[in-house]
């Protein structure tokens, strides 16, 4: 005696597999195939007397048609093997998509029995199942189980015993394919009774018929071989003519009445409150994602989702700041007390602390940033987010499938010039690719909130932020249009997209979240800032004659050739100096103004630059930022990414001059506006 | 009905539940019958900001595992030349 066991994955099979066999198991393949075979003797318990029984378990299918070699595997074994019972576990929770399989098990004429599993599952989410109408239904035998309680496994092992034994009698079902198809089988059904009885007899003509109308390769070819004068012509007019008369494919018809059979079943069987969540999700998104509402909503989150970091970050920052000027003396005192040469001292104050310490003090901003971020993430808002932009993106002729490249962005443009592969068209791909280093990256953020912080009031900081980011989205709308305009023409890429519902978010979830991105920020101030304050120490330090950070040292005379193409924007040589080393990444812009204006005297970072800087030359500098050359590991990624040195270059050019005109624009608009 | 699916997609972008609003079908249910079109080949399916694959994941600050921000069905070259007919 043999039982088969067959159902969707994930469905508990396995779980059901375990405790109808127990120990007793035997692992394989299936023959000619690298997929899993799992055999076993039903438990001594649940055996009577002679007849030991062999439980076999198919590979987990969503349907039996022949797609993949999974649903041949499943379905040459009930054809050809016939085994004595076919249990088809399905999860109660997600009947619609289970019942398409055991729709066709009972097509297939398979002796069947439903394991209804996930009991628990469907009671939750308030679903409430008539096993009883569901049996009749489907003419056959229905248990409800919870496999992983072990509830039900005991009643499992008996039905299927008896059903084995021809106990419990089988109504066959016949699903009503309309009259257009149903005209078509009948007549074809008649040929294959004719034709060819020998697989008639194993498979059953109706099934046959259908599989041959869905253009089942693995039937058709079986048919062939037995006989090769209906193959040529008969066959295939029939399918033919049958999607002339539907005016679409005769699979698709096939599969949306099978649906319809399934949905009929599911109306009068099942009794849905559908879960509340989702419910309210819904209800949520109607708002969320409203084609007019949404750009909008979203441009209010982020305003205050800045507002906050601002607010919210002060006083912390100023802790912070304490903390670090107690380190800072107490290191004074110690490499004072050991005696250490001068040029190590001031080496070690300048990249520790004007340096590194410098970028911690804008810690709890970086955190709270990435804290609101952790938030959106987590509810699934980001995810909306990403939705509205990409209809809008759509709109002015980016690719839909950019703005996973985009998104990516913000986090860093490396990754994401690399998620543009995902693109197959290559000015598509080449569009994404050069518009993506407009993207605010995080390190970007961190220089604006460094910036912001040091040159605005708190109130000011946020909006300051979120008009940089306003910037940048024009921008990219911009860049995209141009791009496309002048690049390549646009393919309509219609699409729909299914959003995970809202949840609360865990505080565990969000910690952790936030824990991974501020570790990256650390680490990363500990290694590769540091590395660089030090260098750039070195180079405002020597040569020796010269005075720190003077027009004589090193780093002085540099920046003063370079000045005279920043005039324009008003940046002084340390300004430019930082851009330039900004190009190795972002960050390292905070800590070279560190150790640029830091050292001069004890008074906080903040204030020296305060009064170095206007917040009008403080802003360009920050639209300046924004927009030009990204870092040194985009641009590489770009040539790796275009496999050319000319879009390499090019997307440094273009970056460069566009932010150079925009800081421009900005300086002139805002001093006509009085802000000078 | 798998058909008309596949037309109102190729009217214009938007969010399953928009989708199913204008078919006057129930999301569940459509999202079944979406995925059943991709399992027939006339949807490709896109699961979207999804780090994995990405050499710089562990590095990453933009990175989260945990986050996907949704699936997204768009027509193919099969689906095209059905409704082109
Ligand atoms: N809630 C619930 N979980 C179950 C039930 N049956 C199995 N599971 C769980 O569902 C998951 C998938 O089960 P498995 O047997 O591996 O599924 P398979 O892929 O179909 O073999 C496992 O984590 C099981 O513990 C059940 O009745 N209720």
């Amino acid at each position: 005696m043999v039982f088969a066991l067959a159902g969707n994955p994930n469905t508990g099979k396995s779980t059901v597999f375990n405790a109808l066999t127990g120990a007793h198991q035997k692992i394989g393949n299936w023959p000619g195939a690298t997929v899993e075979k799992k055999e076993g003797m039903l438990k001594k318990r649940y055996q009577k007397a002679k007849k030991p029984a062999k439980v076999v378990d198919l590979p987990g299918t969503y349907s039996l048609s022949a797609y993949t070699k999974e649903e041949l595997i499943a379905r040459d074994f009930v054809v050809h093997t016939k085994p004595d019972v076919v249990i088809d576990i399905i999860d109660a929770s997600n009947l619609e998509r289970n019942l398409y399989l055991a729709a066709q098990f009972k097509e297939l004429g398979a002796n069947l029995v439903i394991a209804l599993n996930m009991m628990d599952v469907a009671h939750r989410r308030g679903q409430k199942i008539d096993v009883k109408k569901l049996s009749e239904l489907l003419g056959c035998p229905v248990v409800p189980l919870v496999a992983d309680q072990g509830k039900g496994i005991d009643e499992l092992a008996e039905v299927s015993l008896l059903a084995a034994e021809g106990k419990i009698k089988q109504r066959p079902i016949s699903i009503n394919y309309g009259k257009d198809l149903e005209e078509e089988l009948e007549k074809l059904s008649k040929h294959i009774c004719q034709d060819i009885p020998a697989l008639a007899e194993k498979y059953g003509p109706r099934w046959l018929a259908v599989k041959i109308l869905e253009n089942d390769a693995d039937v058709i070819s079986k048919v062939c071989e037995e006989d090769k004068s209906i193959c040529g012509s008969g066959l295939e007019s029939f399918s033919k003519d049958a999607e002339e008369r539907l005016g679409e494919p005769v699979d698709i018809t096939i599969a949306s009445r099978r649906y319809g059979f399934i949905n009929g079943i599911i109306k009068s069987s099942l009794q849905k409150s559908p879960e509340e969540r989702i419910i309210r999700s819904d209800q949520i998104d109607r708002i969320i994602t409203n084609p007019l509402l949404g750009i909008p909503l979203f441009l209010l989150i982020m305003y205050a989702m800045f507002q906050l970091v601002f607010l919210l970050g002060e006083p912390l920052m100023l802790g912070v700041e304490a903390g670090i000027g107690a380190f800072a003396s107490v290191l004074v005192s110690l490499l004072h007390s050991v005696d250490s040469p001068p040029w190590f001292s001031e080496l070690l104050m300048v990249a520790l602390v004007e340096g590194v310490g410098n970028v911690l003090i804008f810690l709890p901003n970086i955190l709270l940033l990435f804290l609101a971020i952790a938030i959106l993430e987590d509810t699934g808002y980001m995810a909306r987010a990403a939705f509205v932009m990409n209809r809008a993106m759509q709109k002015i002729g980016l690719h839909g499938k950019s703005f996973i490249s985009l998104v990516l962005g913000f986090g860093c443009n490396v990754p994401a010039v690399m998620a543009a592969r995902t693109l197959k068209n290559e000015d598509d791909r080449l569009i994404t690719i050069l518009v993506n280093p407009l993207v605010p990256c995080a390190a970007r953020m961190e220089v604006f909130v460094f910036l912001a912080a040091a040159f605005f009031a708190p109130e000011a900081a946020g909006q300051v932020v979120f008009s940089l980011m306003l910037i940048s989205f024009i921008l990219i709308a911009a860049m995209g249009l141009l791009f496309r305009k002048s690049i390549a023409k646009q393919e309509k890429q219609p699409f729909v997209m299914e959003l995970p519902p809202y949840h609360v978010p865990t505080l565990k979830g969000l910690f952790m979240h936030m824990w991974q991105r501020t570790k990256v920020f650390v680490q990363k101030a500990g290694t590769f800032i540091f590395l660089v304050a030090i260098i750039m120490w070195f180079l405002a330090s020597y040569p020796q004659s010269a005075e720190y950070g003077g027009p004589e040292s090193y780093i002085g005379m540099a920046g003063h050739v370079i000045e005279p193409l920043f005039q324009p924007l008003g940046f002084d040589w340390r300004g430019t100096v930082a851009l330039i080393f900004g190009f190795l990444a972002k960050e390292v812009v905070i800590s070279a103004f560190g150790v640029l204006y830091g050292v001069a005297d004890d008074a906080s970072l903040g204030s020296t630059l305060a009064l170095a800087w206007t917040p009008l030359q403080a802003y360009v500098f920050m639209v300046f930022t924004l927009i030009y050359v990204p870092c040194f590991a985009t641009i590489a990624v770009i040539k790796q990414e275009t496999n050319s040195w000319k879009w390499a270059g090019f997307a440094i050019l273009y970056s460069t001059v566009l932010a150079w005109i925009a800081a421009f624009l900005v300086l002139h608009v805002g001093t006509a506006l009085g802000y000078g | 009905m798998l058909k008309k699916i596949l037309m109102e997609i190729d009217a214009g972008c938007g969010s399953v539940r928009e989708l199913s609003d204008r078919l006057g079908i129930d999301g569940e249910t459509l999202s079944l019958q979406l995925r059943s079109l991709v399992q027939q080949g006339y949807l490709s399916e896109h699961k979207t900001h999804s780090c994995r694959g990405c050499p710089f994941t562990a590095s990453c600050p933009g990175s989260s595992n945990s986050c996907t921000a949704g699936t997204s069905f768009s027509l193919n070259k099969k689906s095209r030349e059905l409704l082109a007919d």
